[in-house]
């Protein structure tokens, strides 16, 4: 008992320091020098939320006899037919055979082609944590499993005691600035608005849209002077003394409005500079978010960016009705889209710079209400990229045994790999030095393998 | 469906006798803070009376003898932008100089509620196709036009809080269904909220959002349990959240201060089992719990083979005998979220954050939470009262206006709403014919990406509002991308209208909305500039303009040719709009 308890203290201590504006703050020069994380080169990461939590446990499935037998008891009625999977081989899964979704053959041969690896029941954690542990409530566990606002929150922050909302690439993105890194666009940039990974205590993370960054017409009918330049005058003059307010809120709109004029233009101009690309992608949501993706990273020199993070969230996992057939449509759009966004970095050339992942708000229970899951917490993911040690596992494949020692109850499962080891590890190949990854990922030192190894 | 209209009868009945005693009352709490004269309400405002009676009384501590006072049209201005859509010049002059709020809150309790379901139905039977798009009409209509105004804002907020979308594709076609809704949320938005609580709960709607409507008891042959979805977010999100919470709605810290859970996953599957049996009204009589044409806009109906009766625990320990039916578990189930001691503070936060501000003080919360425990005369959940507390506390009415973190971000839609109802807008197809909100603002009614609305309550936006310690929950839909888009909406409406000289702009069809500029021409001529930038001043900004704005807006506007004073009104319309001082209501 005191046993834990120490360590859970020394855990909240960890936790604190790496989460208050101190600790990145004072870090001397001398000990920013040793940690600078590189710049040079070109990288990205794009991240794939699928929010309201992917249920993993049918997009890959085990297809041995027994192993399938007992996933088909356990999903009961939400079990695939062994006939409908697409078979994959990989090279690591000691003999075992798997198979994707039906829906998903564009994955499938990404990873049959080397380029998609598959990152097993992974989830937040604080700590290693067994089935006793979690019962017993003897470790520190994230605040508020299985609920949607705080496990997104988790994912993104890694900090999954606190409910400070600053996310992983916010910390990275404020590290890179204190490094002396700061170009002119946010190197945080979402397709899907707010969202708390790209935020960080210095730095803000950039929104646009699918078709681009729209200017205010207040603006754009402004450039050829007279009345419509006095116009534009006039608005520049109430967002400049909306800055200058001692209002907190009056001061933040008025600084979303600034930023947007401002960086309209670049990116616009930007985009403009580059081809659009040949690939053609899927014209659904997701399809035209990493076509926009894709055309930002084509615009990187313009841009003058040597790192970009992208932010990609997407709705409808949350499937408690009606799953079969509301997550076959879902999973067949992400096949394509990333399919198709996979090709269009081998287009441009980029294809071993840039990495996609997956990220969702948890994995499902392998039971069912009937026709749907239910928030559950260990999940499998996957990463694309030509960078990517791909046709390979990372980590073990879970119990899928009722009772199981993976299971919490009612096929939720116990992650075995933490989001943080995840991140750490796409983190790293991005750029964050190893001794860096402890700031941006506090509890990573919980953990014995700082780096899965799929990049 | 009797004891329904019972409850609703009675609640009607003390509504009425409550208010005539609480207006002496709350008159008092409104000039104890003005008594100071100039001084900020303290935000450790009077905490209510410990009382040896088992419920709290809403009265706070004596206050000092009030000296008397009338509505102020800075105050008028501020008031009717926190309680409507937006205060017009009539509402504004009706209410300035009145002896206090009491006539303008008991005249809105009593107007007639405005519905969405029945236009809709009129169009349909005029043989109308009915569209979402005829859904956002009504609403807008009802937003801009409708006399229940207090009403009509308390539901939007309401509907920000029990959130059902037509994203959700089982909705997308339901229009009458969503109207049907919407109405419940009106129809209760002043009444009480255990009614709203079990309209919501069995409406087919919500039955499918969260996907409640024909769960079955759990089957171990065939593997299947409850489905948790609505048991999950009908704690989380519509009753007592997922924290512990204290009278003042803060958290509750255990000995290492982490904050306590309100309830566990245990909790949530025992009451997923509760909320089994529920499907789609049947009128012959059969077990059967398929849809039928027009069920839609009744309340789901239990069907009892399909309920699980074993006994069930929720939280804090609730015992749910064996043997109940459907009914009679999730009248025990609602009864004990209704009266859980975090329902009033964690409800009344979130009201005072959609009319009033951001970041109540504590006291501000359980000042409200008092309210909604018992509105005086032992009724709790009474919408209304908890409304007139909202909008008559010290911190509404008398806060320190030059705190950095008073007020909140106004609401998208609201801003437009508010244009429309100072200029008289409509189509000149009698429609208001705008649907893409959630383009434009990412928001419109009924339309949340999630259950967790547009924004959460708790949202910061990183930089100095976190870095504060506040929330700003409405910044969640304002970046980069949706601040042009939405502003360049407020940059079209601003020039959609009709003047003396015709109508202005160049692009328009029957379905465009129109400001009316005629009234106001003459206001725009140089002479009278300086009157319209004041009227503007107090209408929109509620008399808080900066000079340096002032200035601006009038350097401009003279800028502009004195003989086309629609022009001056169209520009200065969008500067007022999408000015970071008008994004701020304090």
């Amino acid at each position: 008992m005191s046993l834990i308890l120490s360590r859970r203290e020394v855990l909240k201590l960890g936790v604190h320091a790496a989460t208050t504006a101190g600790a990145l703050g004072t870090l001397g020069a001398f000990q920013r020098a040793m940690a600078a994380s590189d710049t040079t080169g070109y990288k990205a990461l794009v991240c794939l939320f699928l929010l309201g939590g992917n249920d993993g446990h049918n997009t890959l499935v085990p297809r041995d006899g027994t192993a399938y037998d007992t996933y088909a008891t356990r999903r009961a009625s939400l079990a695939l037919l062994k006939s409908s999977l697409l078979a994959i081989n990989p090279t690591n899964a000691g003999g075992g055979s798997f198979g994707l979704h039906g829906s998903v053959p564009e994955l499938q041969g990404l990873f049959e082609s080397s380029r998609l690896a598959w990152v097993l029941n992974t989830g937040t954690l604080v700590v290693p944590t067994t089935v006793t542990q979690f019962r017993t409530k003897s470790v520190p566990l994230p605040l508020n499993l299985f609920s949607h606002n705080d496990q997104q929150q988790a994912w993104m922050t890694s900090t999954p005691t606190s409910t400070e909302p600053y996310g992983w690439a916010g910390r990275i993105n404020d590290l890179l600035r204190d490094q002396g890194y700061n170009p002119r666009l946010s190197l945080n940039v979402s397709l899907t608005g707010s969202n708390i990974w790209q935020g960080g205590q210095k730095t803000l993370g950039y929104a646009m849209n699918r078709s681009g960054a729209a200017q205010f017409n207040a603006i754009r009918f402004g450039i050829n002077g007279g009345q419509g330049g006095r116009r534009a005058d006039a608005f520049r003059a109430l967002l400049a003394q909306g800055t200058g307010s001692s209002h907190l809120l009056t001061q933040e709109f008025a600084g979303v409005g600034s930023r947007a004029i401002d960086s309209a233009t670049f990116v616009t101009d930007s985009l403009a500079s580059v081809a659009e690309p040949a690939t053609v992608f899927p014209d659904t949501n997701l399809g035209m978010q990493l076509r926009m993706v894709a055309r930002m990273i084509r615009s990187r020199s313009a841009l003058a960016a040597t790192r970009q993070m992208f932010f990609i969230g997407i709705g409808g996992y949350d499937t408690h009705d009606t799953q079969l057939p509301d997550q076959a449509a879902k999973l067949s759009d992400l096949s394509k889209s990333v399919k198709a966004f996979d090709d269009c970095m081998i287009e441009t050339g980029v294809s071993r710079d840039v990495t996609l992942f997956t990220a969702a708000d948890f994995g499902r229970t392998l039971t069912t209400n009937g026709d749907g899951s239910d928030h559950g917490w260990g999940n499998h993911h996957f990463v694309v990229g030509g960078a990517v040690r791909g046709k390979s596992f990372y980590g073990s494949f879970p119990d899928l045994v009722k009772n199981s020692a993976d299971d919490a109850g009612d096929g939720r499962l116990v992650p075995k790999i933490a989001t943080d080891q995840y991140a750490a590890t796409l983190a790293r190949w991005w750029g964050v030095s190893d001794g860096d990854l402890d700031l941006v990922f506090p509890n990573l030192r919980n953990f014995n393998q700082r780096n899965l190894g799929f990049l | 469906m009797a004891t329904h209209a019972q409850r609703r009868d009675e609640t009607e009945a003390l509504l009425n006798h409550k208010l005539k005693l609480i207006s002496p009352a709350l008159l008092v709490l409104s000039l104890a803070a003005c008594g100071g004269a100039g001084t900020p309400a303290s935000p450790g405002s009077p905490a209510p009376t410990p009382s040896p009676v088992p419920l709290p009384a809403p009265v706070p501590a004596p206050a000092p003898a009030p000296a008397p006072t009338i509505v102020s049209k800075v105050d008028a201005a501020r008031f009717l932008n926190q309680a409507t859509f937006g205060a017009r010049p009539e509402d504004l002059a009706a209410l300035t100089g009145q002896a206090d709020f009491s006539r303008w809150l008991n005249a809105q309790k009593n107007a007639a509620v405005t519905l969405q379901l029945p236009y809709l139905q009129q169009l349909k039977a005029n043989g109308e196709e009915v569209f979402q798009n005829q859904r956002q009409d009504i609403w807008w209509r009802n937003a801009v036009t409708a006399p229940d105004q207090l009403r009509q804002r308390m539901a939007f907020a309401l509907s920000e809080i029990m959130v059902v979308s037509d994203q959700a594709a089982n909705l997308d076609n339901d229009v009458l269904g969503l109207g049907y809704f919407y109405d419940l949320l009106a129809r209760n938005a002043l009444g009480n909220f255990r009614t709203l609580l079990e309209d919501v709960t069995l409406s087919t709607q919500m039955g499918r959002y969260l996907s409640m409507i024909n769960n079955q008891k759990p089957d171990p042959v065939k593997g299947i349990r409850a489905d948790e979805n609505f048991a999950r977010e009908l704690m989380q999100l519509f009753t007592v959240g997922k924290t512990r919470l204290n009278p003042d709605g803060t958290a509750v810290k255990d000995g290492s201060g982490n904050p306590v859970a309100s309830y566990t996953q245990a909790d949530i599957e025992n009451l997923a089992r509760v909320f089994t049996g529920w499907g789609w009204r049947n009128t012959d009589g059969s077990n059967r719990r398929s849809y039928d044409a027009g069920d839609e806009l009744f309340p789901m109906q239990a069907f009892e083979s399909f309920h699980d009766i074993d006994a069930k625990t929720l939280i804090d320990g609730v015992q749910v005998p064996a043997g109940q039916t459907a009914a009679q578990d999730l009248k025990l189930a609602l009864d004990t979220l209704f009266n859980h001691p975090n329902t009033a503070p964690f409800i009344s936060r979130q009201l005072i954050q959609r009319l009033v501000t951001s970041n109540p003080s504590p006291a501000y919360v359980q000042r409200v939470a008092t309210v909604f425990a018992n509105n005086g005369n032992n009724v709790r959940g009474d919408l209304f009262a908890v409304a007139v507390a909202i909008l008559t506390d010290s911190e509404a009415r008398q806060p320190d206006l030059t705190g950095r973190g008073y007020g909140k971000l106004r609401e998208p839609l609201i801003k437009l709403a508010h244009a429309w109802r100072v200029f008289d807008a409509v189509g000149r197809n009698n429609r208001y014919d705008y649907w893409n909100g959630d383009q434009d603002f990412l928001q419109a009614a009924l339309r949340s990406p999630s259950v967790f609305n547009f924004f959460q309550p708790q949202f910061q936006p990183v930089g100095a509002i976190a870095a504060a310690g506040l929330a700003a929950p409405e910044f969640q839909i304002v970046q980069e991308n949706s601040v042009v888009s939405g502003g360049n909406k407020l940059w079209n409406i601003s020039q959609e209208f009709q003047f003396s000289g015709g109508l202005g702009g160049t692009f328009y069809n029957q379905r465009t909305i129109l400001l009316d500029f005629r009234p106001w021409e003459s206001k725009a001529s140089n002479a009278n500039l300086d009157a319209l930038i004041e009227e503007w001043n107090g209408l929109f900004l509620a008399g808080q303009m900066p000079d340096a704005m002032r200035t601006t807006l009038r350097e401009y506007l003279l800028s502009v040719d004195a003989a086309q004073p629609q022009r001056r009104l169209a520009d200065g319309l969008m500067l007022m709009l999408s000015s970071p001082q008008y994004a701020v209501q304090r």
